[in-house]
């Protein structure tokens, strides 16, 4: 079963288009880490998904329920917004002792259940109003408030932004804590993040998808035409990224004199390219692998490309 | 229901935290005891503004300019303080995000504006009360006699009628603006509008304004023909306010 599922989904705001078609099947269970550049579309998407903004065409299903834009069940999802803002007046414990009550939660699982997420996000015995509270403290409350009705489905808009490195590994260790009981669907801009949490990955550029897939599938589709190699000396190595440079469909990116990153179209042409140009001038290779991105990478890579 | 209660023990926990309700309740009180103050002691603060210099003869004042008085206090700065209180009511939670918040955790819409309609007229019904009762008080105390208990009613609810229709507006007027500076022009204009409409040829008796315009006579025991149909008008104004408010809410992107 799909937790997500869209078909054909846009949202058009005037002239500019800022979700283009997108259709997506996010697997139950799976942490989704949903990757682009500012302006991309991902609040939008996100918005779209928990039933904030209306799509101009295009469908949303969640847990295979459909989804009516002014008529939407929420209860069992989280969301968590790009900038969480909270009744002021409120303690951190009034506030999710509320968002359990709105939940239909009874008094004693709701108080059991508030004191727990107050102690997960370290807000427990934090007897300040809301107001008082420094931006990283509003972006704990704020998973504490998605966390709160035990969802199916969380949806988190940039869960780590306002966090310091200590808060947001903390962060991190609570959406992978969560893996194979709920579905996590969260935009970020920190890479490694996704690359260490998620299992799912989307990279979103103008609206478009252009990555959708496994983190694993996605990194082995980007690493089957990359090849890092080694020469024996600097000589040779000025002599083969000369040659290599010349050579169609084969881009060479230089790391150091002797080791060089080689990117063909397609697998079977790196293999052909690389002894050719090797004993056309009689290089010397020392060593060669075959290399796998980072997330970082295959990000810089599509978007460039896209 | 229950989020219905949920989020107006929640509306109320914001109105008695922000002040909103010690506002509302000090404004009202204040003019509960300035209404028949005035009007015992008018002649003579005019009198000493005068001085000797001229000499004028003012008809003694009675009971019904006491509630006279009250009520031209309430027809202007009731109605201001009520829009002033409430302009911000649903702008506000859209503007900060806190509404997408709320509304993304099963609560609907209609409990949603319904029940911040409710907890605004709860508190502006209770410092109403309250203000009647300090009008009679220093009614009774000053001219002997505040009027008959039914009649002062009959006032109180033509009054109270009138200014729910006016929170309706604007709850109304906050449903559909995005920023707070419009909602308030918006729910001026509306109260303009309701004040004159007893001025609209033939119909006016029937209208919202009436109600207004008519709460002295109505507490002195003088009932008017058109005052059913005006409190029908107004409550059938303020259910149409509230509908388009959900209506509007459901449809608007946060």
């Amino acid at each position: 079963m799909n937790a997500i599922e869209t078909i054909g989904l846009t949202k058009r705001f005037g002239a500019h288009q800022a979700v283009d078609n997108l259709n997506l099947k996010i697997p139950t269970g799976s942490i989704c880490g949903f990757l682009g550049k500012n302006g991309a579309g991902k609040t939008t998407t996100i918005k779209m998904l928990v039933g904030l903004a209306k799509p101009t065409n295009g469908s949303i299903f969640l847990m295979e329920d459909e989804r009516k834009f002014g008529n939407c069940n929420n209860a069992n999802i989280g969301y968590l917004p790009d900038v969480p803002n909270f009744y002021g007046y409120m303690t951190a414990s009034e506030y999710l002792d509320f968002c359990g009550n709105l939940y239909g939660m009874e008094g004693k699982k709701r108080k059991e259940r508030t004191n727990q997420l107050l102690k997960q996000v370290d807000l427990f015995g934090v007897k300040t109003r809301i107001t008082g509270y420094s931006r990283g403290m509003k972006q704990r409350l704020g998973i504490a408030q998605a966390l709160m009705n035990e969802p199916n489905l969380i949806f988190m808009d940039e869960p780590i932004s306002a966090l310091d490195p200590i808060g947001r590994h903390e962060v991190m260790e609570i959406i992978r804590s969560l893996r194979g009981l709920v579905t996590v669907f969260f935009s970020t801009h920190i890479l490694s993040d996704v690359e260490n949490v998620c299992d799912y990955g989307l990279i979103l550029d103008k609206g478009r998808i252009l990555a959708d897939d496994s983190i694993e599938n996605i990194k082995k589709k980007h690493s089957s035409n990359t090849a890092k190699i080694r020469l024996c000396s600097s000589a040779d190595g000025s002599r083969f990224y000369s040659l290599a440079k010349s050579r169609q469909g084969l881009t060479i990116e230089e790391k150091s004199p002797v080791e060089f990153l080689l990117r063909a179209e397609d697998t079977q042409n790196l293999g052909k390219c690389i002894p050719s140009l090797l004993s056309e001038e009689t290089i010397a290779l020392e060593s060669y692998q075959a290399y796998v991105p980072s997330l970082e990478d295959i990000f810089l890579e599509v978007t460039a490309n896209a | 229901m229950r989020s219905f209660l949920v989020f107006f023990k929640k509306e109320w926990m914001e109105l008695v935290r922000t002040k909103k309700f010690f506002i509302l309740l000090c404004v009202f009180a204040l003019f509960g005891m300035l209404g028949p103050v005035s009007a015992r002691y008018m002649q003579d603060i005019i009198a000493l503004a005068m001085g000797n210099t001229m000499q004028i003869t003012l008809p003694s004042t009675t009971w019904i300019d006491s509630w006279g008085q009250f009520y031209s206090n309430l027809s202007q700065m009731g109605g201001i303080c009520i829009i002033f209180l409430f302009m911000g009511c649903i702008t506000g939670e859209k503007q900060s995000g806190s509404a997408a918040l709320t509304l993304t955790k099963n609560l609907s819409h209609t409990s949603f504006v319904m029940a911040k309609f409710a907890a605004a007229a709860v508190i502006f019904l209770t410092s109403l009360v309250l203000a009647v009762l300090i009008c009679f008080g220093y009614t009774y105390l000053l001219f002997g006699y505040a009027g008959g208990i039914l009649n002062v009613l009959l006032g109180v609810t033509a009054y109270a009628v009138f200014t729910l229709t006016l929170l309706a507006i604007t709850i109304l007027t906050s449903a559909i603006s995005q920023s707070t500076t419009v909602s308030a022009i918006l729910a001026f204009c509306g109260f303009i509008v309701l004040s004159i409409s007893s001025h609209v040829p033939r119909i006016g008796s029937m209208l919202p304004g009436t109600l207004l315009s008519k709460t002295v006579e109505l507490s002195s025991g003088v009932i008017y023909s058109g005052i059913v149909e005006a409190v029908i008008i107004s409550i059938g104004i303020s259910v149409l306010c509230l509908y388009l408010s959900i209506y509007v809410m459901k449809r608007q992107e946060l």
